[in-house]
């Protein structure tokens, strides 16, 4: 999922203005929360790896049912002296475009921004790649696994050759959103193959439903066959491991 | 589509005010004293997906850090 940056003009004032053209920009992401089946509107929120949790306006919690000042609370440091707010946390679930995770949040009344996407609560679950070229950012599940699969080897040679890859055609990309035991497995299996998870995991065959019988399938099993060959709808299934079994040439 | 700031979007509302932006994030639609007003304000628009953000405190600089 790509999401733009938020972009605004800079005060004339700041040092800085010159030096960035003008522009300032907000990482924004528009978050739903729900909770016992009361759910948010979209909510602005800040996606900020400098905040240690993730805080939503506390007004924002009483609207999804939630009794705010009941949870557990601490005072959070901010930017600003002299102010000590209160967060209090509940459980809630957060819900982006691509996906909803049940996170600990902390609910400030005193928060001037509907949302505060912090390291615990969000980062932790989500993976944010911050992308100043396309003035936005990329944000997929931690657990997503990214295939680039294709002309891997035009790459090589485009860099080789000192010319853009994207003359050569651009390489397809595949994000698959597996369980977080799956995506441990395959990297492990792609450490100890000594391959990159990419090459890994696109060189795993998967299985195809074929049409008719594959080429002498039952000559290599069975050993040989004879007769019409029955419809593979039909077929009970077999045991796996029937094709370990040693192949005996009287079979029939 | 360029999304605007919040210092863009929301010029000479007071800060603090609840916000309900459209569902494109483009323009404002409502504001309100609570998030249901500006919820209520959105719809009244005919605005049923809005997107709600609160009008910033000053035009200072903004920095978060909990």
């Amino acid at each position: 999922m790509f999401e733009l940056y938020s972009i605004g003009d800079i005060p004339h004032d700041r040092c800085w203005y010159p030096r960035s053209n003008g522009k300032t920009w907000e990482p924004v992401l528009a978050v739903e929360l729900s909770n016992a089946g009361f759910t948010s509107k979209r909510l602005r929120g800040v996606v900020d790896s400098g905040s240690e949790v993730t805080l939503f306006q506390g007004h924002i919690g009483d609207q999804i049912g939630l009794s705010v000042r009941s949870g557990p609370s601490y005072v959070i440091r901010v930017a600003a002296p002299g102010s000590a707010p209160v967060a209090y946390f509940h459980e809630v679930q957060l819900k982006l475009p691509s996906g909803s995770v049940r996170i600990l949040a902390g609910f400030c009344y005193e928060l001037s921004v509907p949302a505060l996407l912090g390291r615990h609560g969000f980062f932790e679950h989500f993976r944010v790649t911050f992308d100043p070229s396309r003035m936005g950012m990329q944000i997929e599940p931690s657990n997503a696994i990214t295939l680039r699969v294709g002309k891997r080897k035009a790459r090589l040679r485009a860099r080789q050759a000192r010319i853009l890859p994207s003359i050569l055609g651009n390489m397809a990309q595949l994000n698959l959103y597996v369980p977080d035991e799956l995506a441990a497995r395959l990297r492990a299996e792609a450490r100890q193959a000594n391959l990159p998870l990419s090459r890994y995991v696109a060189g795993l065959r998967t299985k195809r439903s074929h049409d008719t019988w594959p080429e002498r399938y039952f000559e290599d099993v069975c050993g040989s066959w004879a007769g019409e060959a029955p419809i593979i709808e039909d077929l009970p299934a077999e045991p796996l491991n029937y094709l370990d079994e040693p192949r005996n040439s009287s079979k029939s | 589509m360029e999304r605007k700031s919040d210092r863009e979007l929301m010029k000479g509302i007071p800060p603090r005010t609840w916000v309900a932006l459209s569902a494109d994030e483009s323009c404002v639609v409502a504001t309100g004293n609570t998030y249901q007003e500006a919820v209520a304000g959105a719809h009244d628009k005919g605005e049923d997906d809005p997107v709600i953000s609160i009008a910033p405190e000053h035009d200072g600089l903004r920095l978060f850090f909990a």
